[in-house]
């Protein structure tokens, strides 16, 4: 085949190429740049509802003026702080005592432990709402049984965020542990009949040989652990409002606040920035220092 | 093959994403009526019904008319993305202030006449005139929702009589004492699960608005008046305890259900309620309860109000469909045939003349429609506070909602919400 007529179906499959993926980049520029663009724009021109030309950073100095934005941020990253760990480890090691089972078992076990993912966030929240009935709620029945007495929960400002946080630990960590599961898969099996008969324990196999090589798998789970934890909202709004007080209150949930409750555009597209600098931040940090070994 | 599915592909999308920028026509269906989208959103299960009662006698009624229709959810995004997309319906149950910008409304001052603006008044048209001097709502009702409700069996069982205490009304400490003899181990007197609201709305009617209406404009929630009514109403849960604490963990649904299961001897909730709570809690008769004076001094309501928006259409359908409009809205504001929906939900005629004719009618077999009347007519609008006001009602509630919890003091929730005025003010 000579040289021009190679060159003539490579531009021909390439223009096929390109037209294929042209609908993912249509709907990328339409329903992710162009708001993303329009947000960055508006976080420096509206104030209220109106577009009253360049305010320069007057938005941004409101939020950071704005008496419900640091607690926001604090129970924003005290969520994060202890979901995230949960996220990383609750699911390695189901992981680990699932890969123990049979086959057969393995299949039950991996439905359902991956069961409560089919749930929505909202429906979640909603029987979780029921178990902290402070009158006949599930988990007063349960922590009675062992002696302590029971608590208000969502209605305490002292337990509130505890309660939001417990239930996302419990909720479910399907996903990550199907993750896990797949990558464990990936380790050869010689290394593991090594370590046997250097007379390695279960726990000293895990530690030395499993949780190193699932590096990559971790620094993934880690960064979308954060990543959605940052923008925790559903159990915020389904289940406290943010309340009491500002207990519960997060980030997400004080942006549609201040968007949909009080129109304040050009605050809540600054408040929506500054999320996203600091989510893009913490994983270039996260990459910088935890990837640095990764091999994909 | 390959390039031929490409471009298949992408022409749908294309298509798909451009169908949407249509050149926009006028509404006129297909038999050349105009037609006239309306808008509400259900305050009572089945009102959306009642409407389309009404909807329907008003085409037969007016055969050059079409009027849609739409029962929309108790959300406002429908609206906001209608008005983005610049496809607002022409009416529309607006409970907004005036939030949404100006020009998303046509001016209904144009369409008052001299004889409906005595009969709504000044307060009303005032209230429904936006800074720039718009009139953005038509006037359809008046109301106070919000009311402590009391199961009359059990208020009777306890010897106490629910009328009188509609007539002659009650202290502070006599609602705590009528909370005491109603609770037993297995009941308590009296619950709340939207304390913020309730505080927000005792502030209102004892130490005023949240803010001065006149300039200098001055926070009025720091004063002793205000400190009373965050304690007394902390006070039911830890020093009176008539109210659970455990209700705040709770929805105003979950407390419904409490309070049909007779757990509960008076709650606060909406009036819009009682014929659901008496129904499925067996009562025979829910009796709305005045709020009770504190330090003698009676409680003096916001009266609210409801209304009906006219959104600008692109591109303007002429003065002639715009008429029709207002003709159609002046007519849903107006008791029909002997009915007046909001009354369902104790809402009386904006207009004083239709109150009069139809007020009769309501209060004669129901007590609690004749408290409600009483209050309404002593009543004063909310005012129309600056927008600032709104962020402190919101700080306001805050706090409040950190007293009620034990979080802090009932002093410290009134310093606190203070200090935070103080820096929104400066």
């Amino acid at each position: 085949m000579n040289l021009s007529l190679r060159r003539g179906i490579h531009n021909r499959e390439a223009i096929a190429g390109y037209l294929f993926v042209a609908p993912v980049y249509i709907a990328f520029i339409l329903f992710t740049l162009y708001p993303l663009v329009k947000s960055v724009i508006m976080s420096f021109t509206m104030v209220g509802t109106e577009y009253v030309g360049w305010v320069g950073l007057q938005n941004y100095a409101a939020v950071f003026k704005d008496y419900a934005w640091w607690p926001s941020v604090k129970n924003t990253i005290i969520y994060s702080a202890v979901v995230v760990p949960a996220a990383i480890f609750i699911p390695f090691f189901l992981a680990a005592l699932v890969r123990l089972m049979t086959p057969a078992a393995q299949t039950i076990a991996k439905s359902c432990l991956y069961l409560p993912q089919v749930s929505s966030g909202l429906v979640m929240s909603l029987v979780w709402f029921w178990i902290y009935d402070p009158f006949n709620g599930l988990m007063n029945y349960l922590i009675g049984k062992v002696g302590i007495p029971p608590q208000i929960w969502l209605g305490d400002a002292n337990t509130a965020l505890l309660a939001l946080i417990l239930m996302s630990v419990l909720a479910g960590h399907g996903s990550n542990m199907l993750l896990y599961l797949a990558a464990m898969g990936g380790i050869p099996n010689t290394l593991y009949e090594v370590a046997r008969l250097e007379g390695a324990n279960w726990w000293q196999t895990l530690h030395n040989i499993t949780w190193p090589l699932l590096r990559p798998t971790v620094l993934y789970v880690m960064i979308m652990s954060i990543i959605s934890s940052f923008q925790v909202f559903t159990p915020a709004y389904v289940m406290t409002r943010g309340g009491p007080g500002l207990a519960t209150s997060t980030v997400v949930y004080k942006i549609f606040n201040d968007l949909f409750t009080y129109f304040s555009f050009g605050i809540a597209t600054a408040e929506a920035l500054l999320l996203a600098v600091v989510i893009i931040g913490i994983s270039l940090i996260q990459f910088r220092f935890f990837a640095s070994d990764v091999e994909y | 093959m390959k390039r031929r599915l490409a471009v298949l592909l992408v022409g749908l999308v294309a298509l798909s994403v451009f169908s949407g920028c249509v050149k926009k026509t006028k509404r006129i269906d297909q038999q050349k009526k105009d037609l006239i989208q309306f808008w509400v959103a259900e305050n009572f299960e089945g009102e959306g019904k009642q409407w389309e009662k009404v909807v329907e006698k008003y085409n037969n009624d007016n055969p050059d008319v079409k009027v849609e229709l739409s029962v929309k959810p108790w959300d406002r995004t429908p609206l906001n993305v209608a008005l983005q997309a610049k496809k607002p319906p022409d009416v529309v149950f607006h409970y907004f202030s005036d939030e949404l910008p100006a020009d998303a409304y046509e001016d209904l001052l144009d369409y008052l006449t001299p004889q409906e603006k005595e009969d709504f008044g000044p307060e009303i048209i005032q209230k429904f005139t936006n800074s720039k001097g718009k009139m953005y709502n038509w006037p359809w009702f008046i109301f106070q929702t919000a009311w402590m409700i009391g199961n009359g069996d059990l208020l009777k069982q306890a010897g106490l009589d629910p009328e009188q205490i509609q007539n002659d009304g009650w202290t502070w400490e006599n609602f705590i004492n009528t909370c005491k003899k109603t609770s037993d181990g297995e009941r308590y007197g009296y619950g709340d699960a939207q304390s913020p609201e309730t505080v927000n709305l005792l502030l209102n009617g004892l130490a005023g608005p949240i803010v001065s209406t006149t300039k200098p404009v001055e926070f009025n929630w720091g004063t002793q008046a205000a400190l009373n009514v965050m304690k007394n109403y902390r006070d039911l849960i830890y020093k009176d305890k008539v109210m659970p604490k455990e209700v705040l963990g709770i929805d105003v649904f979950g407390l419904h259900e409490k309070f049909q299961r007779k757990e509960f001897s008076i709650i606060r909730s909406w009036i819009a309620w009682i014929p659901d709570l008496e129904e499925k809690g067996n009562i025979s008769k829910i009796y709305i309860l005045p709020y009770p004076q504190m330090d003698n001094k009676e409680v003096k309501l916001n009266v609210g109000s409801g209304g009906w928006s006219v959104f600008r259409q692109e591109p303007s359908q002429g003065e002639a469909h715009l008429e029709k409009v207002i003709a159609f809205v002046k007519y849903i504001s107006k008791p029909m045939a002997g009915e007046f929906i909001p009354s369902n939900w104790s809402g009386l005629p904006a207009s004083r003349s239709d109150r009069e004719e139809f007020l009769p009618q309501m209060t004669k077999d129901d007590p609690n429609i004749a408290l409600v009347a009483k209050f309404l007519e002593s009543g004063s609008m909310t005012p129309a506070l600056p927008t600032v006001a709104k962020k402190m009602n919101e700080i306001v509630k805050t706090y409040t909602s950190e007293a009620m919890s034990g979080k802090i003091t009932a002093k410290q929730a009134v310093e606190k919400w203070s200090a935070e005025a103080g820096k929104l003010l400066n």
